[in-house]
């Protein structure tokens, strides 16, 4: 049975007490099979939580308060990701280290189990294989990275895009891995020749002129359960791609974040008010060539939506849980909202 | 049998140029005082005119922790990391590489401090000294001030403003009581010389001589008895089109070799310091560049990841153009600035995508040639950017110390209606020697 309704179940704070504001988030993990949530978020530390912990009420607000755990020296923590099996958490931060933290019960080290220099640049993208063998990472040095993800060793340095990386994610039966940067690409990488497959362009990449500019090109992407359909979504929109051959087969006005559901044809989307939508792929009205040969608009997200959440704030960073009956929204305020998904 | 002469008519593009290039308006074009230029005393300072000016505005509010002063590891560090200068023990921003490498030959200042959080109020403070409400009449720009004190020579522009910002006279002050003839030559940016010029060619500048003849002919019945800012400016702004016309060149970009443009980076801030080292390489003394238009460097939101952008350009940019007149031997009379309107706040705020709020109480700028001691920097602030730990620099010291780099004693008093009006706000103010 797909889901129908979504409920909010929970508020997580995080606050250190420094005065320097609120520690926005960035991105969200849920932990593969323990009852803990993992944020990046405006801090050279990761934001975790309990699930279970009791909400507390400080200031009229009751939230369940997180800690702060695996430290870099400096920067922000700006992507982190569990592996599959629970027992890593890696980190990529903006002072250009990737580090590998064991886990135990869902809960960091003290020290990572492996520390390097990954990137000439932010590291922005991390991402296990289903299987838990490699790490792929994205930079603002515009580099692809393979890694062993047992001690970091370096299994590749790939090229490909022109800006920098934001984004990384595995197909779910592992043979390709998804990249997405500010150059307005979604490459699709082979993951045993480590060649670029398909690449596929989104657009929007621009040279962030301005005041509050859109974010350039692509921002986020993540992939389907069954691995058929891509999403990429950047300053203004959200495009979704048949995977196999990069056709545009639907679009929406949802920008900046995205993800699939593990579990259901469901999508999440958007910054500012998030979009939960049932989605219904057969019915998506794929882009189609003029006479000239230039190709047109995809139709909409065809589905039914479940939900619209105003958060009154942005939404920055979003996940499902393994088994999809959590959702968690990263807020701009330093809180991250968990919404039970039934 | 010949033709009749042609008859000296106006033509649409003439009244478009004399109104859009030399009238006042926000935003609009103007003069360098070329009707003035010839006086007796205006020659004198023309003769005596060496130094030269490049104000690189920031508009927006420049973060000094992205910039200057970062406080990488500190809770209000964000996300930047910084990179060793050339001057030992001083870091800036990781994305200014070619501003770290020309340390040794700038100067920074830590410590600025100043009072207006608001944009126009704090544009209008930082380029003219002056508060709004301060002076009986509208402060001019200080480069309009700097225009009428040291003049160019040979019928140049004195003062030239490339790029536009939104915000009209508050966002790049006019000439204020000196007059249309103190107005920045405007350019509209991305390295294009001055809009709605008359045709080029050899029939357009006789045409335009025939019509300005008979101008200044009529003119002088009218002018008679009537020795008014305003006849003498509109007498300025014919002088004017008529010298740029006869010097189309002074804005051609093409002119430059492909190689010398592509270190100033594919943006139109490179462009415009190209043409700004153009300029001053040709005797304009004073420029001032427009880093991008819509207060660029205001981040209240996603501060971190598009300033990484905006931060790589305005290095490249400015880091060839400091080269460039290092090269051209030009830095020894050029002073080059790098500025906005005031800081940004310590706190990281989390109005969406994180980013910083105005902050007048402790803020950064840069400055070098014409005499600025290389590698100094001025001042401190403590370890989370909150405060100024020592020497607070104040904007009448700020325009102390530009106008004493120009030779032009800051205790000057201008005119208006009889009234006398200080360079700088109230006459406050002394040059911060650690530079000079």
């Amino acid at each position: 049975m797909p889901p129908t309704k979504l409920t909010k179940l929970k508020t997580l704070s995080i606050d250190d007490g420094a005065k320097r504001g609120p520690l926005t988030m960035a991105q969200v993990r849920f932990h593969p099979t323990e009852r803990v949530l993992f944020a990046a978020c405006a801090d050279r530390r990761v934001a975790v939580w309990n699930l279970d912990a009791k909400e507390t009420t400080v200031k009229n607000l009751t939230a369940v308060p997180g800690a702060l755990a695996c430290a870099h020296a400096a920067g922000w923590v700006r992507c982190l990701d569990v592996s599959p099996n629970g027992k890593w958490l890696a980190t990529g931060g903006s002072d250009r280290r990737l580090k590998l933290w064991a886990l135990d019960g869902g809960k960091p080290a003290d020290k990572p189990a492996r520390d390097i220099e990954a990137h000439a640049g932010w590291v922005e993208a991390v991402a296990f294989s289903p299987d838990g063998a490699l790490v792929v990472t994205g930079g603002a040095d515009t580099a692809v990275k393979v890694w062993n993800a047992t001690d970091l060793t370096l299994v590749k340095a790939l090229t490909g895009h022109t800006g920098f990386v934001r984004d990384a994610v595995w197909l779910p039966d592992g043979s390709a891995f998804v990249t997405g940067a500010e150059d307005g690409k979604v490459l699709v990488w082979n993951a045993k020749t480590l060649a670029v497959a398909r690449a596929i362009t989104f657009g929007g990449a621009n040279e962030q002129f301005g005041q509050n500019p859109a974010l350039s090109g692509v921002h986020r992407v993540h992939v389907s359960r069954d691995g058929k359909l891509l999403a990429a979504a950047g300053g203004k929109a959200l495009a979704v791609f048949d995977a196999a051959t990069g056709a545009p087969l639907a679009e929406d006005k949802s920008d900046a974040q995205v993800c699939f559901a593990p579990h259901a044809d469901v999508l999440a989307a958007g910054s500012n008010s998030v979009r939960v939508v049932a989605f219904d792929a057969p019915k998506f009205v794929p882009a189609k060539a003029d006479k000239s040969g230039k190709l047109g608009s995809p139709g909409p997200l065809a589905g039914k939506e479940l939900a619209q959440i105003k958060l009154g704030d942005f939404s920055l960073g979003m996940r499902f849980s393994a088994d999809g009956k959590l959702l968690g929204l990263g807020r701009a305020d330093g809180k991250v909202e968990v919404w039970e998904v039934a | 049998m010949t033709a009749p002469a042609r008859p000296v008519e106006c033509r649409r593009a003439d009244h478009r140029a004399s109104r859009r290039l030399f009238l006042q308006g926000a935003g609009a074009a103007a003069l360098g005082g070329f009707g003035r230029l010839f006086a007796a005393d205006n020659a004198a300072k023309a003769a005596g005119q060496e130094k030269h000016v490049i104000l690189v505005f920031m508009s927006g509010g420049p973060s000094q922790f992205e910039t200057w002063d970062p406080k990488t590891g500190r809770p209000t560090g964000g996300p930047h990391m910084n990179t060793q200068t050339t001057v030992p023990g001083v870091r800036f921003d990781e994305y200014m590489p070619n501003l770290a490498r020309l340390a040794d030959k700038t100067a920074v200042i830590r410590s600025m401090t100043s009072s207006l959080g608001d944009h126009m109020e704090g544009h209008y403070l930082a380029q003219t000294g002056h508060k709004p409400t301060n002076v009986v009449a509208t402060a001019p720009h200080w480069l309009s001030v700097c225009a009428h004190q040291k003049p160019a020579a040979n019928g140049l522009p004195s003062y030239v403003v490339l790029g536009a910002e939104q915000g009209g006279n508050m966002a790049v002050p006019g000439p204020g009581f000196l007059g249309a003839g103190y107005q920045g030559l405007f350019c509209p940016g991305k390295g294009q010389g001055p809009e709605d010029l008359p045709a080029a060619g050899a029939k357009d500048l006789a045409e335009f001589q025939r019509r300005a003849a008979l101008r200044a002919k009529l003119g002088e019945g009218f002018a008679a008895g009537r020795d008014t800012p305003s006849a003498q400016s509109h007498d300025a702004a014919f002088g004017a089109v008529e010298h740029l016309l006869r010097n189309r060149d002074l804005f051609d970009l093409s002119k430059e070799p492909p190689k010398r443009a592509e270190k100033y980076g594919p943006t139109a801030l490179g462009r415009d310091c190209l043409l700004a080292a153009r300029l001053v390489e040709k005797g304009v003394p004073f420029v001032r560049v427009q880093h991008q238009g819509g207060l660029a460097w205001d981040k209240h939101r996603r501060a971190f990841d598009s300033q990484r952008h905006l931060t790589r350009e305005f290095d490249t940019a400015v880091g060839a153009l400091i080269d460039d007149l290092r090269a051209r031997g030009l830095w020894d009379k050029t002073l080059v600035i790098l500025m906005g309107e005031f800081g940004r706040t310590p706190e990281i705020l989390g109005q969406g995508p994180p980013g910083r709020n105005h902050w007048t109480k402790s803020w950064s700028l840069s400055l070098g040639g014409c005499g600025v001691k290389p590698g100094v920097v001025v001042g401190s602030t403590n370890e989370d950017g909150t405060a100024i730990e020592d020497r607070p620099v104040t904007i009448p010291d700020l325009f102390a110390t530009f106008y004493a780099l120009l030779g032009i004693d800051h205790r000057t008093e201008l005119e208006f209606e009889g009234r006398p009006v200080p360079l700088t706000e109230n006459g406050k103010g002394a040059p911060v020697k650690e530079v000079l």
